[in-house]
């Protein structure tokens, strides 16, 4: 991503400031791979507040108006997140924050269960705003398009992941015991996620915003292959493949999402537009990139031989073949799972399937566009080179799932390079299906060849029903999605309001038609809007405190100091 | 090596036998209708005189639009090859798990899809919105009858399925797995644009999901593109076939061989008569209504895999 900058970054050089975003990014690179790194949970925190803070002046690296109220609500949910998880660890350590990981966990196997309880939940809200995760989600699609494209590379990328990393840090290697009843709600949420975000990542029509939308979806996959992996492993069940699966869709998600962000990187940089609606037309000026995206969107949509394809296979088969050994209260659970996640990944083809063709397909909508100039050789070559590395996890991922699955169980699991994965009953071979792919490109090409040696294509216009068509009749992303937004209406919510006008006052026949969209989520009504008077409110009522008498003041210290004291003794 | 032959051989007879499929549907369609209808051979002659036709393609359509025949008519190819037509114990066949037929047909549609998309006319984007659509909701009901073969067979891919069906045929050990063939047959109508979903038969605007999408391709690509989606619908009839009467699946003796191959004409006739019935009696159902369809299809295999856990 950072070498994708230098051929990216110079075209807005007069929109950013550029040493700026330099230093931001790299404290954002250095603290994120802290995080990683820490090994107490002071340290943890530190870097953690540190990759936050500089993830806020990506985003507001242009200065638009967007960008500040985007990062000012990224800022304001990163700090309840982040004051969540420093009240989870104050809980686990009585106060004491300066004991590393495996003290902790020595230290809280006294601990009541109530206590655990919200200690799991405060880290749940903690890392879950981190990733993403409903209800706290609303920042993300806000915040990640904002920034500039390699930024949101490495905050949906590698940022999300960190929270991945934490959450699954803390529950396996602090918390002697997952409750199954948490677990359950860990399922529940992420499964909401990733429907919600898969549902308006398909109706959006800004590229980098269809991109934030699927990051929440593929975050919930993430934490509910985690979920599913605890009420397994309280069951007594096989637990690994689903953690396993979830490592392999986070390395896989990091990849292919960094992949798609630089894309949409360099086509908004050609077309000076996020709105897919306006596009088209560019995989005939851009062949490569095209085929390097559509290498990113297979990967997107979790079909083979991609990488992310064999993480979600194992979380499906997993799922089905325990269905029978399971109890029935059990059975159901997993089946439901199962069929909302048949329900998302259908709705993940769909929103990628439309973001593709949409942007390289056909003409382009807007006719002024005129031909767009070739990209320059690096910036394909890095996207192409993350398209290569997901199908190359998608080639190895037997030797992969082996390493992923020593960390959970350190033995038997000898690595072969091209053995079949079968972490669970079934296996599936994964040279067999990229051959397959081999031989479908093999045998297409040869005959076209063939077709053209004979002379037997014409290049023609489109059939036109006798009168000219124009780009503006093609279909459209927002026409596109259509049928998902009238079949998911009750979900969505969204509104659409016909506005007509009269052309000529006299004349009520004759108006002009205009439709307007409104598709935010009804949450942030109903959930953010009254929080946030509240807390106006009650600021309100703090506010009277400060009346400007120096001896109330003076009361108010006596009076902190003495209940510090009463809670220390 | 007999294995492969075997996978060989079924292949081959299941693309040949794919245009007798359609020529056949087309045929009891028309019977049904007091009409005298075209011989059931025609859909051979339809194909080879397209083939030998030159192609117009338009000017706006990028590589992807010559990709799509080739890649469509593989998905269905490997679904020939994973779903045994004549009898168990082929190689393909047992190679091909259950979740990645389900991709592999995810990837035909979406392909077409494409293909649609990739000429800049209203009719082709039309098409491929509904097609989308439609293969986005249908991948629940798809997933859940697909484990339910699972669950039933405890194995996971259709060589295995078949065989366990026709040791115990289900539908008189499992009487509730009617509910499991209602549901597929929801999801075969769905998957091969049939009624009541589409209309396999104009090109009228209001109806049209499949024959949209390939309205701009001529030539040998539509010759590609028709055969494609025969095979599917064979592939798929077959399977129903299997899955309702699991007779005459063995093919080691030359004279099970015979029998199965007896076996497949019938169960293809079968296939086509039902569908063809199937057509005669519903209509069309209005495009926005296609969730209720989805509902229905999905809430069958529920039950279906519910009771086959239960019991």
């Amino acid at each position: 991503s950072s070498l994708f900058a230098i051929p990216y970054l110079p075209r807005y050089a007069s929109t950013y400031s550029l040493p700026a975003l330099h230093v931001a990014s790299a404290i954002f690179i250095l603290a994120m791979q802290a995080v990683v790194l820490a090994s107490s949970p002071l340290a943890f925190l530190i870097f953690w507040e540190l990759m936050s803070i500089a993830a806020y002046f990506l985003v507001i690296a242009d200065r638009e108006p967007a960008s500040i109220k985007a990062g000012l609500i990224y800022l304001v949910m990163a700090h309840a997140g982040f004051s969540c998880i420093l009240a989870g660890f104050l809980v686990l350590a009585h106060g004491n924050p300066l004991m590393d990981f495996t003290l902790l966990a020595q230290s809280i196997t006294n601990l009541s269960p109530a206590m655990l309880t919200t200690a799991f939940f405060l880290f749940l809200i903690g890392f879950g705003s981190k990733a993403g995760l409903m209800p706290l989600h609303q920042w993300l699609p806000l915040a990640h398009p904002q920034a500039p494209s390699n930024s949101s590379a490495l905050m949906s990328g590698v940022m999300l992941k960190v929270a991945v990393y934490g959450f699954l840090r803390v529950t396996l290697d602090v918390f002697p015991h997952i409750d199954t009843n948490w677990a359950i709600v860990v399922i529940v949420i992420s499964l909401l996620s990733a429907m919600l975000g898969v549902l308006m990542a398909a109706i959006e029509t800004d590229v980098k915003r269809v991109l934030a939308w699927s990051s929440i979806e593929n975050l919930g996959l993430i934490f509910f292959m985690i979920g599913i992996g605890f009420v397994f492993k309280n069951l007594g069940l096989p637990s690994i493949p689903f953690f396993v699966a979830a490592l392999l869709h986070s390395l896989n998600h990091a990849i292919f999402k960094s992949g798609l962000f630089l894309a949409a990187g360099a086509i908004i940089s050609e077309r000076h537009t996020r709105d897919i609606d306006e596009m088209g037309g560019l995989a005939n000026s851009w062949p490569l990139f095209s085929l390097a995206f559509l290498g990113l969107v297979f990967g997107a949509a979790a079909l083979p031989p991609f990488g992310t394809f064999y993480g979600e296979w194992l979380t499906f088969q997993h799922l089905a073949t325990t269905l029978s050994s399971v109890p029935l209260g059990i059975a159901f659970l997993l089946i439901l799972s199962l069929s909302i996640l048949a329900l998302v990944s259908g709705l993940a083809i769909f929103t990628f399937v439309k973001t593709f063709a949409d942007i390289f397909l056909g003409r382009s909508r807007t006719e002024s566009n005129s031909k767009p100039k070739p990209l320059p050789q690096s910036m394909v070559l890095i996207i192409l080179s993350t398209t290569i590395l997901s199908l190359i996890i998608g080639v190895f991922v037997s030797p992969i799932a082996s390493v992923l699955a020593h960390i959970f169980s350190p033995f038997n699991h000898a690595i072969q390079l091209y053995a079949p994965l079968s972490l669970t009953t079934e296996t599936i071979q994964p040279l067999f299906v990229v051959s397959i792919f081999i031989l479908i490109a093999f045998v297409g090409y040869e005959t076209h060849q063939s077709l053209l040696r004979k002379r037997r294509i014409k290049i023609t216009e489109t059939w036109d029903c006798g009168q000219p068509i124009n780009a503006h009749m093609e279909y459209t992303a927002t026409g596109f999605a259509a049928p998902i937004r009238f079949f998911f209406r009750s979900i969505l919510m969204s509104q659409k309001h016909m506005l007509t006008e009269r052309i000529t006052p006299q004349n009520p026949w004759i108006l002009r038609r205009k439709l307007e969209w409104d598709t935010t989520s009804r949450l942030e009504e109903h959930l953010y809007t009254p929080l946030g008077n509240l807390v106006l409110i009650i600021a309100a009522k703090i506010k009277r405190l400060q009346n400007g008498i120096i001896q109330f003041y003076i009361l108010l210290i006596l009076i902190t100091l003495v209940l510090i004291l009463g809670f220390a003794i | 090596m007999i294995s492969v032959l075997s996978s060989v051989i079924q292949t081959v007879l299941v693309i040949l036998a794919a245009p007798l499929t359609v020529g056949l549907i087309r045929k009891i369609k028309a019977r049904l209708q007091n009409r005298q209808g075209a011989s059931v051979f025609q859909p051979y002659w339809a194909l080879l005189s397209l083939w030998r036709k030159q192609m117009t393609i338009t000017k706006y359509s990028s590589w992807v639009f010559h990709a799509v025949p080739f890649v469509v008519f593989a998905t269905s190819t490997i679904l020939a090859l994973c779903i045994p037509a004549l009898g168990t114990g082929s190689w393909t066949a047992q190679q091909g798990n259950l979740f990645l037929l389900a991709t592999a047909l995810a990837v035909g549609s979406m392909f077409l899809v494409l293909g649609g998309m990739d000429v800049a006319s209203t009719f082709g984007g039309m098409g491929a919105s509904r097609e989308m659509t439609l293969a986005a909701l249908i991948e629940p009901a798809v997933i859940i009858t697909f484990t339910t073969l699972g669950t039933l067979a405890n194995t996971w891919n259709f060589d295995g399925i078949l065989h366990a069906a026709s040791q115990t045929p289900w539908l008189t050990s499992h009487p509730f797995f009617l509910l499991t063939i209602l549901s597929f047959i929801c999801v075969l109508l769905a998957e091969n644009a049939r009624y009541p979903v589409d209309n396999p038969a104009t090109h009228l605007e209001l109806t049209m999901v499949h024959e949209a999408m390939i309205l701009e391709y001529s030539g040998p690509y539509l010759a590609i593109l028709e055969a494609a989606s025969a095979i599917k619908l064979t592939v798929l009839g077959l399977l129903l076939m299997n899955l309702i009467f699991p007779f005459f699946l063995t093919i080691t003796s030359p004279l099970g061989a015979l029998a199965s191959l007896a076996g497949f004409s019938i169960k293809l006739l079968l296939a086509a008569a039902l569908i063809a019935g199937i057509e005669t009696v519903f209509v069309k159902m209005r495009f926005y209504r296609m969730q209720e369809y989805m509902t229905v299809a999905y809430f069958l295999g529920l039950a279906g895999l519910i009771l086959s856990i239960a019991f």
